[in-house]
């Protein structure tokens, strides 16, 4: 799959998920990451998108994030530095790397 | 001597290494010590945890809950018995009231450590929740069993197996008692053992005597499927009725049920009767009494189960998780507060709360049961009963400290008493509560005899 047009693989993980939190275990470092709300819903994103071998691009993940919180005090442009923060975490948490 | 962190106990014609679990001659030479010593290695892990322990500053530790296996919450302070020697002084009329959907923000966030734990440890086991601690969990009966039902709602529909405890005092309708038997795994229930004692001690706000309520619960619960546990609190002027309470409980209850006999810790509404009677309380043996008790009931009713949590029954490398450098069980209060251990009162160790629909816990706090816990661990190492209660516990040392009952070193004492009477059993071949020696062969080492301390059961 392709992020804002970069090749992107999704590292196998072990991931288990309680309410709206994903829980993820990389069985090959033995770190566990728990992700918050928001990044629970971009790695869903991803996720989805990386099994259908479909594309997305930041606007994407800002209208789902927009929409989860169903609230006008959010600044798109805040949304977007947090999600281009959250994709940049999960590359440095071996979450994700480059195809 | 080298390696040797614990001293050593003379029994007779032997010496106890707690260090290597084993006795040998007291009469051997220093090189056939030595032999022994290098043949034997030290089973004894007290320098890494001793290391581990100290790298913390208990007056500023940081404290996060890491994997989980099991929580508590206590749902409120309130309670309609009103026991003689209650430590948190219950009554009612509390106004900190839990709310549901706290109970259930705390839950989920136990519910991500323990998945936390099933994906590094590879483990299923089930967590372990209990209600518990201030006043009567079933106070409010409502409450608890919306409670009830929103964990276990929440464990289906994260698929989390789920194992539910709860202590009670047992004055519970029909229907109350057929729901806990239908939800909970586990069930203690508070009963002095007789009722004229149980009537003494444990009376309720709407009648003074409980005993025949509290015996019909147990008796219902007794046919259900959970491992049933009866909890009498005994005065220490008391202990003299222990066979007779034997007598009542096997006879009342079969020989099925569990029995926990705690003496009294003089802390909150006991800590007025135990200061006008010290002496008398000082003067009693428990351990006498518990153990003449324990051979009288196996005699009589067959082999059942009847144990005393001031006796650690293990080896153990510290004497529990209730502190913060491990915080194996958090505790929910109900002025959403989250403590390392219920058993607190006065000295709660408080790492985090629930605010604003999220658990917090606090980048650093105070720890008094951990400050405790450390000089306890260290100072507690020449005593014979050191691996298997590596200091005791923390929060009766604290309590104990301020009490005017000094009644801290009449339970040092039985728990001592307790092991070496253990040791000296298994020294003379016999089974000993759980206990026993293996003679161990050792290559070029003679006429050492020496025995290895093992588990019997």
């Amino acid at each position: 799959m392709k992020i804002n047009g970069v090749g992107v693989a999704v590292c196998p993980m072990h991931v288990e998920q309680v309410d709206s939190t994903f829980i993820m275990h990389n069985p090959v470092t033995g770190k566990v990451i728990m992700l918050n709300r928001t990044a629970s819903l971009i790695w869903d994103i991803i996720v989805d998108h990386s099994e259908k071998k479909s594309d997305i691009c930041t606007r994407d993940f800002v209208t789902r994030v927009v929409k989860m919180f169903d609230t006008e005090d959010l600044k798109e442009g805040e949304v977007q530095e947090d999600v281009e923060g959250v994709i940049a975490a999960f590359f440095g948490a071996g979450l994700l790397r480059m195809e | 001597m080298r390696g040797q962190s614990l001293s050593m106990h003379i029994f007779g014609e032997y010496i106890f290494d707690p260090d290597r679990l084993v006795f040998y001659r007291s009469n051997l030479d220093a090189e056939t010590i030595a032999q022994i010593h290098t043949h034997i290695g030290v089973d004894n892990d007290y320098e890494s945890v001793r290391k581990m322990l100290n790298a913390h500053d208990a007056s500023e530790i940081r404290i996060r809950p890491g994997a989980l296996k099991r929580a508590g919450i206590c749902l409120t302070n309130n309670c309609n018995f009103r026991c003689n020697y209650c430590s948190a002084s219950s009554l009612e009329g509390n106004v900190e009231s839990i709310r549901i959907e706290d109970v259930l923000v705390f839950i989920s966030d136990v519910m991500k450590r323990w998945t936390v734990n099933k994906l590094i440890a590879k483990s299923d086991d089930p967590l372990s929740l209990y209600f518990t601690g201030g006043g009567e969990p079933t106070y409010d009966w409502g409450m608890f069993q919306q409670a009830v039902m929103g964990i276990k709602q929440k464990a289906k529909d994260n698929s989390i197996p789920l194992s539910l405890g709860i202590t009670t005092n047992g004055l519970l309708d029909t229907p109350k008692t057929e729901f806990i038997a239908a939800q909970f795994e586990s069930v203690m229930v508070s009963y002095d053992g007789m009722p004229t004692i149980q009537n003494k001690n444990r009376c309720s706000t709407r009648s003074l005597h409980t005993s025949e309520t509290v015996k019909e619960t147990i008796r219902a619960l007794l046919k259900e499927n959970l491992q049933l546990t009866v909890r009498t609190t005994i005065w220490q002027d008391d202990f003299h009725h222990m066979k007779d309470m034997a007598d009542h409980v096997f006879g009342s209850f079969g020989d099925t049920v569990e029995w926990s006999i705690l003496p009294v810790v003089p802390a909150g509404r006991a800590l007025k009767r135990a200061s006008k009677v010290r002496d008398r309380l000082k003067g009693q043996d428990f351990l006498e009494h518990y153990l003449e008790t324990v051979a009288y009931a196996r005699h009589k009713y067959g082999y059942v189960s009847i144990n005393s949590p001031i006796f650690q029954g293990d080896i153990t490398s510290v004497y529990c998780g209730a502190i913060s450098a491990f915080c194996s069980c958090p505790w929910l209060l109900p002025d959403k507060t989250i403590i390392t251990c219920i058993e607190s009162c006065a000295q709660k160790t408080v790492i985090g709360r629930v605010h604003d629909g999220r658990v917090e816990y606090f980048d650093k706090c105070q720890d008094p049961i951990f400050k405790m816990y450390q000089e306890k661990f260290d100072e507690c190492k020449h005593c014979v009963a050191y691996r298997f209660c590596k200091g005791g516990c923390p929060v009766r040392h604290l309590t104990n400290r301020e009490s005017p009952t000094e009644m801290g070193d009449w339970e040092c004492a039985t728990i001592q008493n307790y092991w070496a009477h253990v040791l000296v059993g298994a020294l003379k071949g016999e089974r000993s509560l759980g206990w026993c020696v293996v003679p161990v062969e050792l290559c070029g080492v003679e006429r050492a005899d020496v025995l290895s301390l093992t588990r019997t059961e």
